[in-house]
């Protein structure tokens, strides 16, 4: 497609369930962004159909979790191919929910993956590319500044890998030294002076990683449908792109390295294979915190340049 | 060449490589197309599309119906194994069937007699990384499967040099795991590398080291041990990294020299000594890597393996394209079968396929038990059973995948290889049976004999006692009827019609009775709404006038079961209004029970039950009606006895819905009246004994109607499956002891099995946002909408808060800011019924 004129982006699970859903408003505003011209209209699935009749849309871009089995597109997808409509589905949730793809086989023209990884199993019948998530630069840029926050902040549903990673570093002497601040969601409960509870709205969140002074960037190992092909993970996770946005000096976690192809390390981001790398990393940047501005600058400004939904509006309206 | 390409794996964790095969086969210059299939669709592309060559790719589980019948129907067939020596005591089964079978290891060749070749793995240009080594952050990585023999090594390694900067990527698996338990304190272990960052990691260390596996399945070669390069070395060698590989598995491709392009050792210590040396030598470990990587770029992609199959197949004499069969073969899977009693209209219309179609045709049915349905038997046209299959536990009600079900089918469907499988009814079987016919190879046809697609209440009567009209209303309707009715407490109607859709896919053609019918159906399966066909049941019962006797009182004939589907509430009231009028009426066939009492207590107007009756053959005493009652509240999808009546001579009153409204035109030759209502029904059947001329006027014009009798109905039927099979060639029956599929294995995915859960579903704790009900109320009709507002302003009255509401403003906007009390009010109304 080389101009938009009418699109559609579809929420793949239902709003009341999903607490990504905001995502899909980065995604509508970064694609008016990158087509001005164009009328661009988001719902949830259960709106999706009268909204295809109304708008009758060139594309329709289901956006998300298709795993739950209560929301069929099918009709809304029918509606708008009988009326010239071309559909495309962008799954965020790869390769965790990998098994649940094949349901947009029999619908789609197009399939966006967030995980590259997942390029390498999905069937070559329908045509596939790897786009991450991205970032709003209304939404989620903050100035960077003077970091009042905690050294190192993690906001996040606490999969076991990640409470590894806590009671990793817990057991390290150098934590004492340091104001470490995790907090988020947890299936069970977390015992540790560094754990809050708490929930964040996206803005706030983005307002805790412009203010500390480095942000653990661990993905997460659970997977709901990933059993036919157990497929490794390679992305990061998929709020890498709103922290750099943010201005925040991001600490990988992981043996991966795709996230070179996003942020450079050592310039744009940091990299840690081990819990000692990780707080060795934080220790180096409370001794110099101009360090912590210059990286947090730097991704932001190239978050700016490469990662924002516009830029993914630009690469997915290409493929279809 | 038109190519169709399977990796025969179906949850293969190697997918990248046959991902990365198929790739470069779309790139051959010989190869026009290129199709990858799956086994969910793999057969019936092979059918539906001429292909010059079949590859099959990895060989393992290929010992099924789909890759014996792909590689015997395509004219040109290759498989290449690249599991072996491993996996070789299998695969020599599977390469009767092939033209040529090509091998990763040199020595499992001889195996494959005259059609082996040799043909190690490669790699995928997409692995090529620079060659960095001043700035590798390690100095040794290894990656791969945790092998006893492996972590021995290594341990040695670590022992010997702790200052080398070690990267390990170590996996175990649960038949690994009492294996390595020793080893849990020195290492850790986990999932692996997703294949990109292999490459990546390579590429940051000096050296990769390669350790052989030895380690087989082959009970009768339990320490086999391969002496072909593993799928990694080409990659290795294509990231930039020098590798060290044990000399054991180095029999590689003859133009990668040891020492050259890369590093042989016999032993540890020999290793060992390697390491040391070039560690030292910065240079060597470049010139080595770049002289692996410049030859793999050259020689050892899979655009060259692919090169070396496909010249292969080119040379080839295609075999002769196989036929079709003279006639489809058929098999018709319904719930129920007119030889086990209790049937209805849909018995009747299998039975009149499996004995008139010229078509080689065989039926599947349940065997009827009181202790729940383990066996289904299939016969052929005289009754014989001709195979069945057997399960062990029962597919209930709420199974949308059944998976011992599932492996018997397609064993059924294997030993028959049949053309079609015509779908009469889907009620006891799991609705993925339609995945599985159609991956066997057959077209999936499919008739409409209600609506149990769409829902468990397969007539649509919904909680009000009628027709639910669905289709116009907003879907989330489903819910309050679901759990309002008594017998679907707990049934989720969202997840079921999501994979009903989803399944129903694989329809190639849907026949239906009546366009009423098909309407409501392809509103609801948007997807099949050009696959339709329209082919009215036959009808047996000879054209024979009724009698028309004078001036004696109307006589008044309900034909069928007497039951609440076919409208006996409505009849019950019609009966007892009628005692003003001068008209009798007669009941033709089985009244249930729960209406016996009912009928007993009507005294005023003279009733006669004439009792169950032989299929088409009503007692002569019918023909003194000349006068019927059809009052079926749901749209039927045909309605058998409106024909037969019609045929009779006796004038239809029909309800004015579906198939039995659309084929009786008011006041020509027949009267229709609105659902569920009675007085109607009174008038109507006044005015007709009142006025006897309109009832022969109506008569005359019956005469002119004709339908099919089962010749021409059965002639029809061949006709459609002649037309749905077309030239498809036929397929191979194979008897038993192969691989069947699981559904996640045909590209099946579901979060939940059933779509019956324990939990009542309650409206009170259902989560109905406004923006749910902004659906609710955009979705109706007009008229509809307007009757919410007069309703919403009712319970303004109510509620006293209201300060704007949609009646005085009008806007969708003034809609939304009411919404939440249209929802309360809503609940309210619903909970008072």
């Amino acid at each position: 497609m080389k101009t938009l004129k009418r699109a559609l982006i579809v929420g793949g699970a239902s709003d009341e369930l999903n607490t990504n859903s905001i995502l899909r408003q980065f995604v509508a505003e970064g694609m008016q962004t990158a087509f001005p011209e164009a009328l661009i209209v988001e719902c949830g699935p259960d709106r999706a159909r009268d909204h295809v009749r109304n708008l009758l849309p060139e594309l329709v871009l289901i956006f998300g979790s298709i795993m739950l089995d209560d929301v069929d597109h099918l009709p809304a997808v029918e509606t708008a191919r009988r009326a010239g409509g071309r559909i495309a589905f962008w799954l965020h949730d790869d390769p965790y929910e990998f098994d649940s793809a094949y349901r947009a086989l029999p619908m789609a023209d197009v399939i966006f993956t967030n995980e590259v990884a997942c390029l390498d199993f999905y069937p070559a019948s329908v045509p596939t590319h790897h786009l991450p998530l991205g970032a709003s630069i209304t939404r989620h840029f903050r100035p960077v500044g003077y970091r009042s926050g905690a050294d190192l902040f993690f906001c996040g549903h606490m999969y076991p890998n990640r409470q590894d990673v806590l009671s990793g570093i817990e057991s390290l002497s150098e934590l004492d030294a340091m104001n470490i601040v995790f907090c988020g969601s947890s299936d069970s409960p977390i015992v540790s002076p560094h754990w809050t509870g708490l929930r964040l709205s996206n803005a706030a969140l983005a307002d805790f990683n412009n203010t500390s002074l480095s942000v653990l960037n661990v993905g997460r190992e659970l997977d709901l449908a990933n059993a036919r092909f157990d497929v490794k993970p390679a992305t990061p996770g998929p709020r890498t792109f709103e922290a750099a946005m943010s201005g925040a000096t991001q600490i990988f976690f992981g043996p991966g390295h795709e996230i070179e192809r996003y942020f450079e390390p050592g310039h744009e981001c940091l990299r840690a294979l081990s819990h000692e790398e990780l707080v060795d990393h934080v220790a180096r940047l409370k001794r110099e915190p101009t360090t912590s501005i210059a990286i947090g600058s730097a991704a932001q400004a190239r978050a700016r340049r490469d990662h924002s939904y516009a830029d993914r509006a630009k690469i997915l309206v290409s493929h279809v | 060449m038109r190519v169709l390409f399977l990796d025969t794996k179906p949850n293969n964790p190697n997918r990248y490589i046959a991902k990365a095969a198929f790739s470069a086969l779309k790139e051959n210059d010989h190869v026009s197309e290129a199709v990858w299939v799956e086994y969910g669709n793999a057969l019936i592309q092979a059918r539906e599309q001429d292909f010059d060559a079949f590859i099959a790719f990895d060989g393992e589980e290929a010992d099924n119906f789909v890759v014996r019948n792909l590689a015997e129907l395509i004219p040109r067939s290759a498989i290449w194994f690249t599991e072996d020596p491993y996996e070789t005591y299998r695969n020599t089964k599977v390469t009767t069937s092939f033209d040529l079978a090509f091998s990763n290891d040199r020595a499992s060749v001889q195996a494959y007699g005259p059609k082996g070749r040799y043909l190690p793995l490669g790699a995928d240009p997409g692995m090529f990384r620079a060659i960095n080594v001043a700035e590798a952050s390690h100095d040794i990585f290894f990656a791969g499967t945790a092998w006893p023999n492996r972590l021995d090594f290594l341990r040695k390694l670590r022992i010997a040099r702790p200052s080398l900067r070690l990267n390990l990527a170590l996996v175990s698996n649960a038949a690994l795991s009492e294996h390595v338990a020793a080893y849990a304190d020195e290492f850790s272990f986990g999932r692996g590398l997703a294949m990109r960052d292999f490459c990546s990691a390579a590429n940051r260390a000096r050296l990769t080291l390669t350790l052989p596996r030895a380690f087989s399945t082959d009970p009768d070669n339990p320490t086999a041990a391969s002496d072909t390069p593993g799928p990694r070395f080409f990659e290795v060698a294509l990231a930039g990294s020098t590798q060290l590989v044990d000399r054991s598995i180095a029999a590689t491709a003859a133009d990668f020299l040891p020492s050259t392009a890369f590093l042989a050792y016999d032993d540890f210590d020999q290793c060992l000594g390697l390491i040391d040396r070039t560690l030292a030598d910065e240079d060597s470990l470049h010139r080595i890597a770049a002289e692996a990587q410049n030859v793999t770029l050259e020689r050892h992609l899979y655009a060259n393996r692919i090169a070396a199959i496909v010249d292969e197949l080119i040379a080839l004499e295609p075999r002769p394209r196989r036929e079709s069969h003279a006639q489809p073969k058929i098999l018709i899977i319904s719930h129920n079968s007119v030889a086990q009693g209790w049937f209805g209209g849909s018995e009747i219309y299998a039975d009149h396929l499996l004995t008139g179609l010229d078509a080689d045709v065989a039926m599947m049915a349940p065997v009827v038990s009181e202790y729940g349905i383990t066996e289904y038997r299939v016969t052929d046209r005289t009754g014989a059973e001709i195979d069945r299959v057997v399960i062990d536990q029962p597919v209930l009600q709420g199974d949308l995948v059944h998976e011992g079900f599932e492996q018997e089918f397609q064993a059924l469907l294997a030993r028959h290889a049949f053309d079609v499988v015509h779908v009469n009814h889907l009620i006891r079987y799991p609705v993925s049976s339609l995945a599985f016919a159609k991956a066997s190879g057959a077209k999936v046809t499919f008739s409409l004999h209600d609506y149990y697609l769409a829902c468990e209440n397969f007539t649509l009567l919904g909680f009000e006692g009628r027709y639910c009209d669905i289709p116009n209303r907003p879907p989330a309707t489903c819910t309050i009827c679901l759990s309002r009715m008594r017998d679907f407490p707990m049934v989720q109607q969202a997840p079921r019609l999501r994979m009903m859709r989803e399944m129903s896919h694989h329809i190639d053609r849907v026949l239906y009775g009546s366009e009423a019918s098909w309407s409501i159906f392809s509103a609801l399966f948007p997807h099949l709404q050009d696959r339709g066909q329209l082919l009215a049941p036959p009808v047996s019962v000879p054209p024979q006038p009724a009698n028309r006797t004078g001036p004696k009182r109307l006589r008044v004939a309900v034909l069928g079961n007497f039951s609440s589907v076919k409208g006996a509430d409505t009849l019950l009231k019609v009966f007892e209004g009628a005692h003003a009028l001068d008209i009798s009426f007669d009941i033709f066939g089985r009244v249930d029970s729960e209406y016996l009492p009912a009928l007993a207590r009507i005294q005023s107007v003279e009733i006669k039950q004439h009792g169950i009756f032989p299929p088409g053959k009503p007692p002569s005493e019918i023909y003194d009606c000349c006068v019927a009652l059809i009052l079926s509240p749901w749209p039927e999808t045909y309605c058998m006895t409106l024909s037969e009546l019609q045929m009779m001579g006796i004038v239809p009153i029909t309800t004015d819905i579906g198939g039995q409204g659309e084929r009786v035109r008011h006041e020509v030759d027949g009267l229709k009246v609105p659902i569920s209502d009675p007085s109607a029904v009174i008038l109507a059947l006044r005015r007709l004994s009142a006025n006897p001329q309109d009832i022969d006027r109506m008569a005359a014009a019956l005469r002119k109607l004709s339908y099919d009798g089962p010749a021409a109905f059965a002639a029809k039927a061949d006709s459609i499956f002649a037309d749905v099979v077309g030239s498809a060639a036929r397929l191979t029956p194979s008897q038993t002891g192969h691989r069947v599929f699981r559904s996640d294995e045909i590209g099946i995915f579901l979060a939940a099995k059933r779509f019956i859960t324990p939990n009542r579903v309650t409206i009170a704790r259902e989560p109905i946002v406004a923006d749910n009900l902004m659906t609710v109320a955009n979705a109706v009709a007009p008229h509809i909408a307007h009757g919410w507002r007069d309703r919403m302003s009712f319970s303004r009255v109510l509620m006293g808060r209201f300060t704007r509401i949609a009646r005085e403003d009008g806007t969708m906007a003034a809609f939304r800011r009411s919404a939440a009390w249209a929802r309360f009010w809503f609940i309210r109304r619903v909970r008072r019924r």
